[in-house]
């Protein structure tokens, strides 16, 4: 028995000449933040995409908790319990933000065959999302029109999200972009407290959030890992220094 | 201006009232025309449930309407011709309404299944093609098939029998096809308040979230195209019934545009929409039509203000809460 919730094993990828992942090794252990950094191209997103089944890979093979996954297509992985948010926010713009969590929910407790309960009168469902809803603090705009709500407040929906999924990780996809420094810091808040419940595995281009935040770090260049370590250890690698990190940290 | 609900209970009530006026003023043909309206209203709101709330764009829903048609046609030709249907089967047809319409419903539900695995594969104008083919396949095969009248179509001589109802009685006919009407907007207002409801609804607008939280999409889009298809054979089934005949003119790609037409004139995603859309091509239709043989012109330029100015259809021009 191994502590490690994913397990990704010489995983590639290439999009014709260009090599996005290539023999990308990595293990995410329970309880830990995982910060995956690197220069833009440097195959961080293509690895979420294949980790969440929304690209195939050429070769390698993905475990979770121990169980292969790497041929399962992305909504078979979620329900394994692969809960991810994306690059540019991917949300239900029509749907009120109770209803974006209400249909997370759904996906998580698998009743998308229910034909007959009304959601809107269901009072189950609404409590459990609104649980959510106040973890992130949304609960006061609950009722408000997805498309309506400030790029923050749609990171934290998205984050959201995934969080009323009770996942076995966490992948998040630049969750911080765009974002002031007082909303980055709620965030920041938020991700140390679900680490508790599930491993995250952070793509982040904010080094004061990745070096705060993260237990371990991997760098990516050109589609390889070049290094994995501890924050320490990254903050003092020469090769870290010179293709991603400048002199600054 | 009023709310939608209350929109919805004035059409309702104005097509519960127009037969026995129609009664009292001595103008049974305003009894069929009232009937047409609810069996396309049928046929529109079928295709509604996934144009409207699955964002699928069938081109070629004439298929279960003509095949609901033909079901009925063929069954009760064969009844009231006392013919065998198969050599292999002891089996003379049947001009028994409810079990038509449930052969109808098995039949179109099986059809839609078939065409929805491989429609749904593709999408956007792909999607578009593809039933249009399909359609437009099971079109040229009616005409190509003398044993039911080919081009010339079929006829029966007298409506289906439902029980204690004489279904020749104009106002019962319109009345069974109001209770279908009244059946269908339950069962989907039902559908669209519930977790299907809202993962279709979902599915329409993302399905990467769709799938990134445990759901195929395909097999949501797959089981609502079944539905929509059986839904709209009914109304097929139901028109056979209203004309004691049936013709390939029913699968042709014209009836698909007229369905699709209800659709958008009464207001996409509005589950009351299409009512209005068919009780406003109807009038069109007749007060247009008898001015000129090419009324269609005017009901183009009517589509093409009503896309300019009131997307959301002829049913957001009296709402408040107008989606356009």
């Amino acid at each position: 028995m191994t502590n490690s919730i994913l397990k990704i094993d010489n995983l590639s990828k290439g999009f014709h000449a260009v090599r996005a992942c290539e023999n990308i090794s990595l293990e995410i252990n329970k309880n830990e933040v995982h910060a995956l950094i690197g220069p833009n191209g440097a195959g961080k997103s293509t690895l979420i995409k294949l980790i969440t089944g929304f690209l195939e890979q050429e070769y390698g093979k993905i475990f979770l908790d121990n169980q292969e996954i790497s041929f399962l297509t992305p909504e078979e992985r979620a329900q394994k319990g692969i809960a991810r948010s994306f690059q540019v926010s991917s949300i239900i713009n029509n749907f009120s933000v109770v209803q974006n969590i209400k249909l997370a929910l759904i996906g998580k407790n698998k009743n998308y065959l229910d034909f007959l309960t009304n959601i809107n009168l269901n009072k189950k469902l609404l409590k459990e999302a609104f649980y959510y809803l106040e973890e992130v603090g949304l609960n006061k705009k609950a009722n408000e029109l997805a498309s309506s709500l400030s790029h923050g407040e749609k990171r934290k929906l998205e984050i959201c999200i995934a969080i009323s999924m009770a996942p076995k990780i966490f992948l998040f996809d630049e969750p911080m972009a765009g974002l002031d420094g007082e909303s980055s810091e709620l965030i920041l808040q938020l991700f140390k407290k679900i680490k508790k419940r599930a491993p995250i595995l952070l793509i982040e281009h904010d080094m004061d959030t990745v070096f705060s935040l993260a237990d371990r770090v991997s760098v990516l260049d050109y589609g390889k890992v070049i290094v994995t370590g501890t924050v320490s250890e990254i903050k003092k690698n020469k090769t870290v220094k010179k293709v991603y990190l400048g002199t600054e940290h | 201006m009023i709310k939608e609900e209350k929109l919805n209970l004035i059409i309702l009530l104005v097509l519960f009232v127009i037969p026995f006026l129609a009664y009292l003023f001595n103008e049974p043909y305003l009894t069929t025309l009232t009937t047409k309206i609810v069996i396309l209203s049928i046929a529109g709101i079928g295709l509604n449930f996934i144009l409207g709330y699955g964002g699928l764009v069938s081109f070629g829903h004439a298929a279960f309407f003509g095949i609901g048609g033909y079901v009925t046609g063929i069954l009760a030709s064969h009844a009231q011709n006392s013919e065998q249907m198969f050599f292999f089967l002891q089996f003379d047809g049947s001009n028994q309404i409810l079990f038509i319409w449930l052969i109808s419903i098995i039949i179109c539900s099986f059809i839609a299944l078939l065409i929805g695995y491989f429609s749904l594969r593709t999408s956007g104008v792909y999607f578009i093609m593809i039933t249009l083919a399909f359609a437009q396949m099971l079109y040229y095969f009616s005409i190509s098939w003398p044993a039911y009248g080919g081009e010339d179509g079929l006829s029966i001589y007298v409506r289906n029998v439902f029980p204690f109802f004489n279904t020749m009685n104009p106002i019962n006919f319109y009345f069974i096809c109001f209770t279908w009407l009244l059946i269908f907007l339950t069962i989907l207002k039902i559908i669209l308040n519930s977790s299907f409801g809202l993962v279709l609804k979902a599915c329409k607008e993302n399905e990467e979230r769709v799938k990134s939280i445990g759901i195929n999409p395909f097999n949501i889009k797959l089981i609502s195209f079944v539905f929509s298809g059986a839904i709209t054979g009914l109304a097929g089934s139901l028109y056979t019934d209203l004309n004691r005949f049936v013709s390939p003119s029913v699968l042709s790609w014209q009836m698909s545009g007229e369905i699709m037409v209800l659709v958008i004139l009464g207001g996409v995603a509005r589950l009351y929409g299409p009512i209005l859309g068919a009780v406003f091509y109807i009038i069109l239709e007749q007060t247009l039509g008898g001015v000129s043989e090419n009324w269609q012109f005017w009901l183009g330029l009517i589509i093409i203000l009503e896309v300019l100015y009131a997307r959301a259809g002829i049913m957001s021009l009296f709402l408040k809460d107008s989606k356009s």
